[in-house]
C-alpha cells in the first residue's frame, strides 16, 4: 500500500466564491455593528448613532439577501455544492474524530485527520457547520430580517401578542448564532498548515489539495 | 375643519340653510322641547348645516351629529346647558358659547378632579398654539365638545393614536403636509400609527401633553422612545403601566399588545444570553490559541 501522500495545487475557490466570501463578511461586520447599536441602543457601548445604523443595517441586510441568492445558485450550477452534501457513511465518527483533533490532537502537533480533497474541501465539522450557516441560519436572518423592514408583511399577532415580537426574537438569535460562527470561523482560519495558510487560499483561491485519500 | 368632499355637501347646505333660517323662528320653543335638544338639532342635525362667513369667505361648519352626540362624554348635557340664550330668533349670529373652556364647567365641580382640568389648562397655556395666538385657541380648537370621548384603559391604542392625531392632522396637514414635515423620520406612515404626534412634540420625559412645542423642539432622537426607558411608558403607555408587565419575560411587554418597538421591548434573559454566548465563544478560542501558542512552545524546545 502506498502510504506516501500526494498533493497538487488546485483553486477549489473561484472568484465569485471569495467576492462572495469577502463581500459577506464586510456586509456582517456592518450588520452586527449596526445591529447591536440598535437593539442596544441605550447601553452606552454602541459604535454607531440609531439613524445611522439603521439606514446602514437596511443597506447591508439587503447587499447579503442579494449576494445570498447570487451564492446559492452559483454555488448550485457550478458543482460548488458537492462540498456541501454529507457523506452520511460514519458521518458522526468522523465528526467526533474532527472535535478529538480540535480538543487533543492539535495541541500534540498531530495532522489535521481530514487533508482538502479535490471531491470534499471542507473537514466534517466545517461541513455540518457551513450548512447550518448556509441553508439554515442566513435564510433565517435574511427573511426574519426582511419582515423587519417590510413590517406590513408580518403577520399582526402571534401568541396574542404583535406579530413581530417573534419575528424580530428568531432574527436577535439568529443574529447571535452568526456572531458565534463568525468569532469561531476567523479563530479556525489559523488552525491551517501555518497560521495564515487558510487565509491565503481564500485571498488566492489555491489550495493544495491530497490526492490520495489517507483514510 | 372639513374635508374637500363634506365642504362641498356643506357649500350646498349653507345655500339651503340660508333659506331655512331667513324663515325661522324658535319662539315657539317650550322648555320641554329644549330639554330633548329637539328645536336645535332640528337645523343643526343637518349633516351639511353651515354658511359661508362673509368677513372671511370660508364655510362655517354648524352640524352637530346625532351619533356623535350620542356617544360623548357630554351625551347627558342639553345643548341649552352650553349655549344659554340669543338662540330664540335665527338666524343667531350674535349667540355667544356661555363656556368656552372646559374649566367654565369643570373648576369647582366636584367629582372631576381626576380630570386635572386646572393643571391641564395651565399645560396648555404653555402650548405654542397658546402662546402664539392666544384668542384664537381654546379648548375647543381641538376637542369637540360635541363628539369628544375620553380615552378609556383598555381602548385599542391604534384607535386612540389616530384620533389623537386627526386632531393635529386637521389642521397641520393642509398647513404642511406629514410626509413633508416628517421626511426625516424613518418608517413615517408606521409611526404615525404606531404613536401620537404628542410624544414627541410636548415636553420629555412626561406625561404631560397639552404643552404643545415649537415644531423645532420635537424630539429627534430616536432612542427617546427606543430604549428601555422609552418616553412611550410616560405618555402613551402611562395608564397601562403595572398591566401584565413582563409578559413571556419581556421587558415594556406592556406594549406588545399592540406593537414591538425596537430597543424597548427586549427580553432580558435573551440579551443575556446574546452577550453570554459572544463572551464565551471569545474566551473559548482565546483558550484555545493560547493553549496552541503553549504546545507549539513547547514542541520547538523538545
Amino acid at each position: 500500500m502506498n502510504t506516501e501522500t500526494k498533493t497538487q495545487w488546485m483553486l477549489l475557490y473561484p472568484l465569485w466564491l471569495r467576492a462572495w466570501h469577502w463581500t459577506n463578511a464586510l456586509l456582517f461586520i456592518i450588520l452586527l455593528t449596526c445591529g447591536f447599536s440598535l437593539h442596544f441602543a441605550d447601553s452606552g457601548w454602541t459604535l454607531v448613532g440609531f439613524a445611522t445604523a439603521r439606514t446602514w443595517h437596511n443597506l447591508a441586510g439587503l447587499a447579503l439577501t442579494v449576494g445570498y441568492l447570487v451564492f446559492v445558485l452559483r454555488n448550485w450550477t457550478s458543482g460548488n455544492i458537492r462540498h456541501y452534501k454529507p457523506d452520511w457513511r460514519g458521518w458522526s465518527s468522523r465528526l467526533l474524530r474532527q472535535a478529538h483533533y480540535y480538543g487533543v490532537e492539535i495541541f500534540q502537533g498531530a495532522a489535521h485527520p481530514f487533508p482538502v480533497r479535490r471531491e470534499q474541501k471542507f473537514n466534517p465539522l466545517q461541513q455540518l457547520t457551513y450548512v447550518c450557516v448556509v441553508y439554515l441560519g442566513l435564510p433565517t436572518l435574511i427573511v426574519t430580517g426582511l419582515l423587519l423592514l417590510m413590517p406590513e408583511l408580518a403577520p399582526e399577532a402571534i401568541l396574542g401578542m404583535a406579530g413581530l415580537w417573534l419575528i424580530a426574537v428568531v432574527h436577535y438569535l439568529a443574529g447571535v448564532g452568526l456572531t458565534v460562527f463568525l468569532i469561531m470561523h476567523i479563530y479556525l482560519a489559523t488552525v491551517g498548515k501555518t497560521l495564515t495558510s487558510d487565509l491565503k487560499k481564500m485571498v488566492t483561491g489555491w489550495e493544495e489539495v491530497t490526492l490520495a485519500d489517507p483514510r | 375643519m372639513f374635508s374637500a368632499k363634506r365642504e362641498r355637501h356643506v357649500a350646498l347646505g349653507a345655500v339651503l340653510a340660508s333659506l331655512l333660517l331667513m324663515q325661522s323662528d324658535l319662539s315657539f320653543a317650550s322648555q320641554s322641547d329644549l330639554e330633548r335638544n329637539e328645536p336645535c338639532l332640528r337645523c343643526h342635525g343637518m349633516e351639511t348645516f353651515g354658511y359661508v362667513k362673509p368677513e372671511t369667505g370660508k364655510l362655517v361648519n354648524l352640524s352637530v351629529s346625532q351619533a356623535d352626540l350620542d356617544q360623548a362624554d357630554h351625551q347627558g348635557n342639553l345643548c341649552v346647558d352650553c349655549h344659554r340664550g340669543g338662540y330664540r330668533k335665527t338666524p343667531h349670529p350674535q349667540h355667544k358659547v356661555t363656556a368656552d373652556t372646559c374649566l367654565e364647567c369643570h373648576e369647582d365641580e366636584r367629582g372631576f378632579e381626576k380630570y386635572r382640568m386646572k393643571a391641564i389648562t395651565a399645560h396648555f397655556k404653555k402650548s405654542v398654539h397658546y402662546k402664539m395666538q392666544p384668542e384664537q385657541f381654546n379648548c375647543f380648537s381641538c376637542h369637540d365638545p360635541h363628539a369628544g370621548r375620553l380615552h378609556k384603559i383598555g381602548d385599542a391604542t391604534v384607535t386612540v393614536v389616530e384620533k389623537s392625531n386627526q386632531v393635529c392632522l386637521n389642521c397641520h396637514s393642509t398647513l404642511l403636509p406629514f410626509e413633508e414635515s416628517h421626511a426625516w423620520l424613518p418608517n413615517g406612515q408606521l409611526h404615525q400609527k404606531a404613536v401620537r404626534c404628542l410624544e414627541c412634540h410636548t415636553p420629555r420625559p412626561s406625561s404631560v401633553v397639552h404643552a404643545i412645542e415649537p415644531a423645532a423642539k420635537g424630539e429627534k432622537d430616536c432612542v427617546a422612545c427606543h430604549s428601555r426607558d422609552s418616553i412611550l411608558l410616560t405618555k402613551l403607555n402611562k395608564y397601562r403601566l403595572g398591566r401584565g408587565e413582563d409578559k413571556l419575560g419581556f421587558v415594556n411587554s406592556v406594549v406588545m399588545d399592540d406593537s414591538y418597538v425596537l430597543g424597548m421591548t427586549r427580553h432580558s434573559a435573551l440579551d443575556k444570553l446574546g452577550i453570554f454566548a459572544v463572551a464565551l465563544t471569545v474566551s473559548g478560542v482565546s483558550a484555545h490559541g493560547i493553549g496552541r501558542w503553549f504546545s507549539r512552545r513547547r514542541g520547538k524546545s523538545s
